[in-house]
């Protein structure tokens, strides 16, 4: 692969795009440098597919400052659009093409593709080249995805969503050889809206909501940051949440009779709970209780809610 | 020159045939997914030469004055529209699907020129109206003595017609694609203003008998101008005086509507098209 050089990939500073309605990006900033695996996360409407085609120049900032591969992707050219790759679902149309059509063609657009059998090796497709596109599983199909993005030997990848409706088995071949190509000093930039795939994946997370970073850290960060612990138990029947005593703070129920409490001190409140358990006349009502790190999962319901409660005032 | 120059001047010519060649590739690309896609081909090939067939069986006799069969007046009338759909419907339909499936986002992010991809759009419909105007002209010969141009000026017409009728309908149906919302609906969008113009343009209905104001109107679209340009190749000579309004097929008329059609259609197509990327002076592009 062709030399790196230290300075960022990607700077993007204060980047505006608004389609009104609220919708768009307020003023993105975003840094990747160099065989980093970065994930913008975020619900759908956030703004991740605009900050990408941004990035990727097939979108028109409003304002702001944006570097790619020190390039203006506002003028990309085909010199710029032959250092990166994008990982794009397959439309229908390809349907009747054979996998190794797909390659060929898509590799005599640029000028120095991998050599073929080094696509074919990497995404495992040998066995499937004269397969047509039409008769591929879904799994193999976004393996020719994958292929198709990389076979220009991209400085830098995009991928959007990569493991949507695809098997856990398959998910994990994909992760791994996502891995391989950042291992190989490839820059990738995914969007994804799984927090398994980041925890997976990304070395780093942006966590975009509304158009706006809310948060944007090391992904290891996300859940170290809220600094507090979980308390999850099971209450055993006829025990209602509502039976809880107050003193204990206010419960999150996690299913009907699922509940956690998120604290700073997880000592005190378990034993809180355990002497009002062993006051109960038919015995303790409590099963399975956990006490933990909260899951990357809380971190990001929590950067949602925050957000949420945030922008109501204004709405 | 100087060096300098020498050097730009075959950078360009570099880029010139990278274009060319990667044309000629996406050409090449679209002929195989067309061939491929069976239903695309029988349906496109089928209805033209099942209603030419049609057409011939039912009205067996001639057209007044002439003695001009049906099936031989049809036939020059399908050939002109089947060259006419190739890019009108064909071409602007599979570009509407491209648009919406993605497929012309993922070249947009490519080193693919646009250039390239648009020119193997254009070979690609040339290629299909090469193929229905074999198979149509190859019924008529064999079913209805459809007389084979022999005379050099008939072949110079041929060549002319149907060079600037693909030109217009593939430049037309660049402009247009972008007009569908969805892929699915690209079909339903482009047929029936098709088929309103077969209608008033000579092609379903002998163009004498149609009212003076509405052959006006149609002497504003292309199918009006190939079509009686094909008629004037393949029919006899006897049937322009008889048969054409006004004794004439008005070739030169023809000649000047299709190309002026060309041009207006090729500006059109280059303000429509825009590979998927925004453009930095329209904001309002729908999300690809």
């Amino acid at each position: 692969m062709s030399g790196r050089n230290s300075s960022p990939i990607i700077t993007a500073t204060a980047v505006t795009r608004s389609y009104g309605q609220g919708r768009g990006l307020a003023g993105v900033d975003l840094t990747v440098e160099a065989a980093e695996i970065v994930a913008i996360l975020g619900p759908n409407g956030a703004g991740k597919t605009t900050l990408v085609e941004i990035l990727e120049g097939l979108r028109y900032r409003d304002d702001g400052h944006v570097q790619v591969l020190g390039q203006d992707p506002e003028h990309a050219d085909r010199h710029f659009r032959s250092r990166i790759g994008a990982v794009l679902q397959l439309g229908t149309e390809t349907d009747e093409f054979t996998v190794s059509e797909m390659l060929r063609a898509h590799s005599a657009y640029y000028p120095a593709p991998l050599p073929m059998s080094e696509v074919v090796d990497l995404l495992d497709l040998a066995e499937l080249l004269d397969q047509r596109v039409s008769r591929l599983s879904g799994g193999q199909r976004r393996r020719l995805d994958i292929a198709l993005g990389i076979v220009g030997d991209p400085e830098l990848l995009f991928l959007d969503e990569p493991t949507t409706g695809l098997d856990p088995e398959v998910r994990r071949t994909i992760w791994r050889l996502i891995r391989r190509l950042a291992d190989n000093g490839t820059t990738v930039v995914l969007t994804t809206h799984y927090l398994d795939e980041v925890e997976h994946l990304a070395d780093r997370t942006i966590v975009l909501i509304a158009g706006a970073v809310v948060w944007e850290g090391p992904t290891s960060g996300l859940t170290d940051d809220s600094g507090h612990s979980v308390v999850k138990f099971r209450l055993r029947p006829p025990t209602a949440i509502s039976d809880l005593p107050p003193c204990l703070g206010q419960p999150k129920a996690l299913s009907n009779n699922l509940v956690s409490f998120e604290t700073n001190e997880p000592g005190p409140l378990v034993a809180e709970l355990m002497a009002w358990a062993n006051e109960q006349p038919d015995g303790a009502p409590i099963e399975q209780l956990q006490i933990g790190r909260p899951s990357l999962e809380d971190a990001y319901l929590n950067l949602l809610q925050t957000a949420h409660t945030e922008s109501e005032p204004r709405a | 020159m100087n060096q300098h120059t020498n050097e730009l001047h075959s950078v360009r010519q570099q880029r010139g045939t990278a274009v060319v060649s990667l044309g000629l590739l996406r050409a090449k690309l679209e002929l195989i997914a067309l061939l491929r896609s069976k239903d695309a081909v029988i349906f496109t090939l089928a209805l033209p030469v099942m209603l030419l067939l049609l057409f011939g069986a039912i009205f067996s006799d001639t057209l007044d004055g002439t003695d001009v069969t049906v099936g031989q007046w049809f036939t020059p009338g399908i050939i002109a529209a089947s060259v006419l759909s190739a890019g009108f419907v064909n071409l602007a339909t599979s570009m509407a699907m491209e648009r919406h499936d993605g497929t012309l986002r993922r070249l947009a992010l490519t080193p693919l020129p646009a250039a390239s991809y648009l020119l193997g759009k254009v070979l690609m419909t040339f290629a299909l109206a090469v193929g229905m105007t074999v198979v149509l002209l190859t019924v008529g010969v064999a079913a209805f003595d459809v007389a084979f141009p022999s005379s050099r000026s008939d072949l110079a017409t041929f060549g002319w017609v149907f060079l600037l009728g693909v030109a217009a309908a593939a430049v037309f149906g660049i402009a247009l694609s972008s007009l569908p919302h969805s892929g699915k609906s690209a079909a339903v969008v482009f047929t029936p203003p098709f088929l309103f113009l077969q209608f008033i343009s000579g092609v379903f209905i002998e163009f004498n008998s149609i009212p003076p104001w509405l052959r006006a109107f149609a002497g504003f679209f292309p199918l009006r101008w190939l079509a009686a340009g094909m008629r004037s190749v393949f029919l006899p000579d006897q049937f322009e005086a008889a048969a054409e309004p006004g004794g004439s097929y008005e070739l030169a008329t023809g000649a000047g509507v299709l190309g002026l059609w060309v041009i207006v259609g090729f500006a059109l197509a280059v303000r429509a098209f825009h590979f998927g990327r925004e453009r930095p002076n329209s904001r309002s592009v729908r999300h690809a």
